[in-house]
């Protein structure tokens, strides 16, 4: 059974607030004390953290599929586009 | 630098730090298919150079982002309206570097051009935002610098080969694709792009307290979504960390 302290609650609500560079570097230190020592709260941060790279990862593999032609065209488009202007 | 705005519909203004004496009017067809009168850069060789350079650098390897952006938020989905987009937007950035210092943050101020251009000319909103100033999105990069350490990822390979099929993409991607417009294009300007709660607020023009109650309700509906897809990956993750 997991124990949840006034200490867990705290580092719980700041989160996201953590994970999105919204602390200040004081409430980031004592945010990751915490997860130093509680087991509980160190598997959260670490689901979060994994969530995240997973929707990053996810994405910029689908997206380096769908645009990945678009993106080249682009590039070439605007380097003779940019030559022209001369 | 300013993010440059059309004020007249399909003309180029002088807005941004483009000199207009440097510059002479030249027609030619732009974006989605219509025609328009560009300012034509005038700027020495030296000049010209130094933009390359950066466009190369800090610009080209956004190209992918930029199009999702259009695509997600902008173009409901259509990829040829969104490659009209971020062209124009590109050029619009290009003309507007003179101020540029190599090495700031750049994303935000590209996705407020384009997000101007398309209110400005696509949508032709009539309360549509004038300029933002560059100074405005360079602050942001100090305020990185000051904070912590970002914690790191556990073992950088663990999930990797489950990640990278393309299945598992499928699955994130038709989570995401369940959440309303405003919510998803605020996860993937988090989530993905990495933009701090300010850039995507000026971004999207709304305060940043929807942006934070907007942002924690994505996540929230998206972890619901992604349940069982989350919970084998928990395990993939906690077998690694064992072995």
């Amino acid at each position: 059974m997991e124990t949840v302290n006034n200490a867990c609650l705290k580092f719980r609500r700041l989160l996201e607030d953590a994970l999105d560079g919204n602390l200040s570097p004081e409430e980031y230190k004592s945010f990751i004390k915490h997860a130093t020592f509680c087991p509980a709260c160190h598997r959260k941060l670490r689901g979060e953290i994994m969530f995240r790279k997973l929707l990053q990862r996810a994405l910029n593999q689908k997206q380096q599929e769908l645009f990945h032609d678009k993106a080249q065209q682009l590039i070439i488009s605007i380097k003779q586009r940019i030559y022209h202007q001369r | 630098m300013e993010v440059p705005v059309n004020k007249e519909e399909g003309h180029a203004n002088e807005e941004g730090n483009i000199n207009p004496h440097k510059e002479q009017q030249v027609e030619e067809s732009t974006a989605m298919g219509r025609r328009r009168k560009r300012k034509e850069l005038r700027i020495s060789e030296e000049e010209r150079q130094r933009r390359l350079r950066i466009f190369e650098k800090e610009i080209e390897p956004l190209i992918n982002d930029l199009l999702r952006f259009a695509t997600t938020f902008l173009t409901q989905g259509n990829i040829d309206d969104a490659y009209d987009l971020v062209q124009e937007t590109l050029l619009r950035a290009f003309e507007s570097l003179d101020t540029y210092k190599e090495g700031t943050k750049i994303k935000a101020w590209l996705y407020t051009i384009m997000r101007n251009l398309y209110i400005n000319e696509y949508r032709k909103r009539k309360a549509a935002p004038q300029t933002v100033t560059y100074e405005e999105y360079s602050t942001f990069k100090s305020d990185d610098d000051d904070e912590g350490p970002p914690p790191q990822m556990t073992p950088a390979g663990d999930m990797r080969k489950e990640v990278e099929s393309s299945y598992l993409s499928e699955e994130v991607v038709r989570a995401l694709n369940k959440l309303p417009e405003e919510f998803r294009i605020i996860v993937l300007l988090a989530d993905v792009d990495e933009l701090k709660y300010e850039e995507i607020a000026k971004i999207l023009g709304i305060p940043i307290g929807t942006v934070r109650s907007r942002l924690h309700r994505a996540r929230r509906m998206l972890k619901k979504e992604l349940k069982e897809y989350a919970k084998k990956l928990y395990r993939i993750e906690d077998k690694s960390s064992k072995d």
